[in-house]
């Protein structure tokens, strides 16, 4: 099982979400697809689709510098 | 002994996720007929394990291609069917090059097809595959420019099979194309708040090459 996201990354994740624009849209795997508002839920629930959606901003963060 | 020049593909549909992935798959069917292939198309409820598992054995295409949902021992098909598992049997994927676009089953599915199935490669995921959606782009995938990154680098595992490659060739491929799109996601990072970016870098991350 993957490690649950740290207090740290839940923080940057919920920035990020707050910034995404409305008529952007999450499609994880066969979990489903998840708007703005219900990324919100999942990332206070901190269940897995809202550590996914941590995980993505993470990727991102430590990809930037490659790029 | 498998048959080069056939190709099987699954295209489940039954989702928003599978429609997309669906969708962006005409084009690897394209190039594989273009390339003189015989493709076996498992559309929608053709996608189903007993087809499947049939196909594979008795007509036993060089290249697979697995669109659906999965998790870390196991691919699902039409209505998230299991199609294929750690437990199946060598037959179904002896020899061939396989290309899972589903979540997770690069992490042990992979390897078990590669080292107990007798698998020449197994290119996946060994995590939760992520697509961005416009959710203003209606009913067609292909018109979608948030996907459509995401869906590129992500085809550009069965292109470089289909075009003979070995699977170490197409996974790294896949990799630059990953790296490629993620150049141009940070020039429109302001009208995603660079989630597609972080997609491509999520994805790119998790892609495995088991051989």
């Amino acid at each position: 099982m993957s490690r649950e996201i740290s207090e740290d990354e839940l923080k940057i994740a919920k920035e990020r979400l707050k910034a995404m624009p409305a008529h952007v849209e999450i499609s994880i795997g066969g979990k489903g697809d998840f708007s703005k508002e219900e990324l919100k839920g999942h990332l206070e629930d901190r269940d897995e689709v809202g550590q996914t959606f941590a995980k993505m901003q993470m990727a991102g963060l430590r990809q930037f510098k490659e790029i | 002994m498998v048959q080069e020049n056939k190709l099987l593909i699954t295209r489940p549909s039954h989702d928003i996720a599978t429609h997309y992935l669906s969708r962006w798959s005409k084009e690897i069917i394209k190039k594989a007929q273009e390339k003189g292939k015989k493709v076996i198309d498992l559309e929608n409820e053709e996608s189903k394990a007993e087809n499947f598992r049939s196909y594979m054995t008795k007509q036993d295409p060089e290249i697979a291609i697995i669109n659906g949902h999965g998790n870390s021992n196991a691919i699902a098909g039409h209505k998230d069917e299991i199609i294929l598992n750690t437990e199946d049997k060598e037959e179904i994927v002896s020899g061939k090059k396989i290309y899972a676009r589903t979540c997770k089953s690069g992490k042990l599915l992979g390897q078990n097809c590669v080292d107990n199935k007798n698998a020449e490669a197994y290119i996946g995921y060994k995590d939760d595959f992520v697509l961005v959606r416009d959710n203003r782009t209606g009913s067609h995938p292909t018109d979608d420019k948030l996907a459509s990154p995401i869906l590129k680098a992500s085809n550009e595992v069965p292109h470089a099979l289909i075009e003979g490659k070995e699977a170490k060739e197409a996974y790294n491929r896949s990799q630059q194309k990953y790296k490629e799109m993620m150049k141009k996601a940070v020039a429109n990072y302001e009208l995603d708040n660079g989630q597609v970016f972080n997609a491509l870098a999520h994805n790119r991350e998790n892609q495995v090459l088991h051989n």
